[in-house]
């Protein structure tokens, strides 16, 4: 018998609604989200010894390497409680990163209850409060979990206190647990039973079904995660699509357990995959709601709020010839990932690319990351920007992305930029730092209030342009890792922005023009000519860096030229060895990226991002 | 073995695989061994001239070379014995150059008559300096004076001698290496090799580095010192016709030259490298390092086809300053000018390389960017 036999003989599928449970695990990063998953998995035998591979929800390599969590999953597990019942579950595994909060708002919608994991040591997290208050906004039933609780530096007490505090749930229902060790697993497992209700779904309704997520495979089309709210989903029925009325067969429904299993039907109450034979992912659109295509009186459920991209960067392929590859991949990438925009852009400096639009920074990074390893792309990727609007002077509104292409001084009339509301929790003894960093970010504070009695959360209005340049890391080293930060759009701002143009041996380069406040040009562009000396390799010649807003120079410094690249060793005619080296070092420039005689690294197209690491 | 290969002059290259101390830069193939046996490096070496097809046995070199390690660690009675073997399987007697390196402190009577009794001309000395703190730093057994005397002792037996430099190590001032330049000049060696002091991966003085017990060398400084050695010897009359190599006219080194010019040679004894041209590629071998070689096994092989012999051709030749005729050069390598052309262009636009009389050249004063010029033609 082979896995998947074995699996198909162990999924469980309830006669009826009061033995499904349908949860979530929300948890900061880090908290042990994805470990605990596994344990439940193990606990409820759907997962062997010779399963074992840590974070098994995660599919993705990155997800692993990383240990994070990007996509949601969903996985059904049979649970005999000691009531003697068997219980049909649902886990909707969710990403715990600020980026990635839009995945955790459509899992919540699916739910009937979440698991809060709280590390032991750690406590409740900003992230982690964000999303218990929109569990809690659903209607969620909410169980807490500390977890880690064999960590030397745990304190279960504290932050049993500070979830009484901080969540307004009881501690004392609170479940000490070690998803390392599998400490606590049938005490969650049974709190699931027991508090989490069952759905009230009607089984016999009209079809109403919520697409929780899609993604393309490349073997079957489109596979889409769905929540049936009513009626039954079944392989020969014809759906319909509520936002565009397309029409399609379901081929397949089942579910993941946590390999795919084809089921004969998804019922009311429940969490499966949906394949209709869907060509394109825009046929499955998150938040859709899927109806009988004979039903009289089609409804849509409450759906979700589109995603909109935070963050821009230029993506360009370090050799040219690769620019068809790049945009074939990315077509493909985003089949998988719909929160990923892009369009055509022309750099002067680095050729034809493409401008995408990006959910935050480690999304950013993570697409980066996936376009170069997945598609053996060699790319430069351009500092990000954020969305400003200008205001020329005909009364007209445009909106500008990319620090290129943003008017010469004089043109406009003012610029807007995007704020965001951020709240930061802190222990009080940080927030002096936190504080100072707001400030210098232009950030104004709305309120300031204690969670506990050491607890604090500040709450600030920041351009979004502040945000994206390493504010994280800096809210991370100044606090000693103790602040956390949560945050959502506020709308835009006027402000008194500038373009800052980097020039390199006279000539403009496009790809690292940066907007800033017009009172922190003089130190960007210092820190900016500093940080370049250091990225641009010596050259034959001496290379001038220079910043300048429109046509005066702010600041400059000058890479040294290179006196000698010859090694004059050759051993005993052992030529292979020495053109191995020289090979080596050839292949070292092809990455290098000329503008006008100067070559540049990709690095250096980086400088800005890492221009507040004081 | 095709006829037309063994038709062409050919180097012998023999490796002595011992030292009497590991010098903290060196990366070379070597046993720390200060009474080596010499019986069983000439019986491994018989092995492997009995195992190999490609070795030319019988037939006359162009040149030999006797190189380490430190061919000189030998004793008198098994130098003789390694170098008669050499006599013994090839024809050495009418050999243009035939050389052995030598440290000075090992240059003495017995030695000497051991290599002049096999027909040897000319002596490779590894002085690296004449500065007792650069001695010192480099790890090197002799002092100033011996050095000295080793040069006089074997132009005194009428042996050429080359004179190896090593400049660029730390707390060199350019005025001490000036004062070693003159002593390098007042010896008057017919032949100089300058070497900026790099620091190999995985050498002891990398590690000392890492613990911060030695400086680096800086480029800067280096470049300093390599140009202020081209001023110096070439204002003295010797001729700087590659990159880290000067010699009094005449006595440029035949041997080493024929690696830049495309010829054939074979390499005995352990890491030893062998080339062979033919049907327009390269054959380049190189024989298993230490142990392995010992145990009879065979190193790697490298076949380049017509094209890669070409572009590796046109490196090599540039590492000769007075370039290669170009029309020579694409005869010898089957390519067209179109060919050189587009190889040398980025070259050519940085003004690195240059095209004069037919010939093709680095620029004045570019041999300082040798490797990035290596780079944009291969």
């Amino acid at each position: 018998m082979n896995a998947r036999d074995k699996n198909r003989a162990i999924v469980p599928t309830a006669p009826d609604n009061s033995l499904i449970r349908t949860f979530c695990i929300i948890a900061h990063i880090d908290h042990g989200k994805s470990t605990l998953a596994d344990r439940l998995m193990e606990a409820t035998g759907l997962l062997g010894e010779r399963d074992k591979q840590d974070q098994y929800l995660d599919r993705m390599d990155i997800e692993r390497e990383r240990g994070i969590t990007i996509k949601a999953q969903t996985v059904r597990m049979a649970y005999t409680a000691k009531d003697g019942k068997t219980y049909e579950f649902n886990l909707i595994d969710t990403p715990g990163h600020v980026d990635f909060g839009y995945e955790v708002s459509r899992s919540l919608k699916a739910c009937e209850g979440a698991l809060l994991v709280v590390d032991a040591a750690q406590g409740v997290e900003a992230q982690t409060l964000a999303n218990v208050y929109m569990a809690i906004d659903n209607d969620l039933e909410i169980i807490p979990v500390i977890n880690k609780i064999d960590l030397p530096s745990a304190d279960p007490d504290r932050v049993a206190e500070e979830i009484e505090q901080m969540v307004g749930l009881d501690a004392l229902d609170a479940i000490p647990c070690s998803a390392k060790s599998g400490l606590g697993m049938e005490d969650i497992l049974e709190a699931i039973v027991e508090k989490v209700p069952p759905p009230t779904d009607d089984r016999e309704g009209p079809l109403r079904a919520l697409v929780v997520d899609s993604w393309w495979d490349s073997y079957r089309g489109v596979i889409s995660i769905v929540r049936v709210f009513s009626g039954r989903l079944k392989p020969g029925m014809d759906v319909k699509m509520m936002s565009n009325d397309s029409v399609h067969d379901v081929l397949s429904v089942g579910v993941f357990a946590p390999d795919m299993v084809q089921l004969e039907e998804i019922a009311a109450g429940e969490v499966g995959y949906l394949i209709a034979g869907m060509k394109e992912l825009r046929d499955a659109k998150v938040g859709d709601t899927i109806v009988d295509a004979a039903d009289p009186n089609p409804e849509a459920l409450e759906g979700f709020q589109d995603v909109v991209p935070m963050v821009f960067a230029g993506v360009f392929p370090t050799d040219n010839a690769d620019y068809p590859t790049l945009r074939d991949s990315l077509g493909k990438l985003t089949l998988n990932d719909a929160a990923v925009t892009y369009e055509p852009e022309t750099s002067e400096a680095l050729g034809f690319g493409f401008r995408l639009g990006f959910l935050g920074l480690l999304h950013m990074e993570i697409i980066q990351e996936r376009l170069e390893r997945e598609y053996n792309l060699d790319l430069i990727t351009t500092a990000p920007s954020v969305m400003y609007q200008v205001h020329l002077k005909d009364g007209t509104m445009v909106e500008v992305d990319n620090p290129a292409r943003f008017p010469e001084l004089g043109a406009y009339e003012y610029i807007e930029e995007p704020i965001i509301v951020g709240r930061i929790q802190v222990p009080q003894e940080h927030v002096g730092v936190v504080i100072k960093l707001c400030e210098e970010r232009r950030g104004t504070q709305k309120d300031l209030t204690y969670l506990t009695e050491t607890r604090m959360q500040l709450t600030y209005e920041l351009p979004l342009a502040e945000v994206v340049f390493g504010f994280f890391d800096q809210l991370k080293s100044r606090s000693r890792g103790y602040a956390s930060l949560d945050y959502e759009p506020g709308g835009y701002r006027r402000a008194d922005l500038v373009r800052l143009d980097l020039l390199v041996n006279g000539e403009h380069v496009d790809a690292l023009s940066l907007i800033t406040h017009r009172d922190t040009a003089f130190y960007r562009g210092r820190d900016l000519c500093v940080k370049m000396k250091e990225l641009v390799p010596r050259q034959q010649f001496e290379v001038a860096i220079q910043a300048a807003i429109g046509t005066r120079v702010i600041a400059r410094t000058t890479v040294k030229a290179m006196r000698k690249n010859v090694t004059a060793k050759c051993y005993g005619g052992d030529i292979s060895r020495k053109r191995k080296l020289l090979e080596k070092q050839k292949k070292g420039k092809k990455r290098l990226k000329a503008i006008g005689n100067v070559e540049i690294p990709q690095s250096a197209f980086h400088a800005v991002l890492s221009l507040d690491g004081d | 073995m095709d006829s037309r290969s063994d038709a062409q002059p050919f180097g012998v290259y023999v490796h002595v695989p011992y030292c009497a101390r590991a010098c903290p830069y060196c990366d070379f193939d070597f046993a720390v061994d200060a009474r080596p046996d010499g019986a069983a490096l000439i019986g491994a070496l018989g092995r492997e001239l009995e195992r190999r097809e490609d070795v030319r046995r019988g037939h006359a070199p162009r040149t030999v070379y006797v190189g380490g390690g430190t061919p000189s660690v030998l004793a008198a009675e098994d130098l003789a014995g390694l170098l008669g073997w050499i006599s013994a399987s090839w024809d050495t007697r009418a050999c243009a150059e035939w050389t052995v390196e030598f440290n000075p402190e090992h240059v003495d009577e017995a030695r000497l008559d051991a290599v002049c009794g096999a027909g040897v001309g000319r002596l490779s000395l590894g002085v690296q300096s004449f500065d007792a703190a650069g001695l010192r730093q480099l790890g090197r057994a002799h002092s100033p004076a011996q050095a000295v005397r080793a040069v006089e002792a074997a132009h005194a037996r009428g042996l050429h001698v080359s004179l190896d430099l090593i400049v660029g190590w730390p707390g060199q001032t350019l005025e001490g290496l000036r004062q070693e330049l003159d002593q390098v000049l007042a010896l008057s060696t017919e032949h100089v090799s300058i070497y900026a002091l790099t620091i190999e991966p995985g050498t002891p003085w990398e590690r000392l580095a890492e613990r911060g017990v030695r400086r680096l060398p800086r480029v800067d400084d280096a470049a300093d010192a390599i140009s202020c050695c081209a001023q110096v010897l070439e204002g003295a009359g010797l001729c700087h016709y590659e990159v880290a190599s000067y010699a009094r006219p005449g006595a440029e080194a035949v041997h080493n030259s024929g690696y830049w010019q495309g010829r054939d040679y074979v390499g005995l004894g352990p890491s030893a490298a062998s080339a062979r041209h033919c049907g327009g590629g390269v054959v380049r071998s190189s024989n298993a390092r230490g142990a392995d070689w010992w145990n009879g096994e065979g190193g790697g092989v490298e076949t380049l086809d017509a094209e890669a012999a070409a572009r590796e051709a046109l490196w090599l030749s540039l590492r000769l300053l007075e370039g290669v005729q170009v029309d020579a050069l694409l005869a010898r390598v089957g390519r067209d000018r179109a060919w050189l052309d587009e190889r040398t262009a980025r070259a050519r636009a940085r003004g690195n390389v240059e095209v004069a009389g037919g010939r093709l050249r680095v620029a004045p004063g570019r041999w300082l960017h040798h490797d990035e010029i290596a780079a944009d033609v291969l």
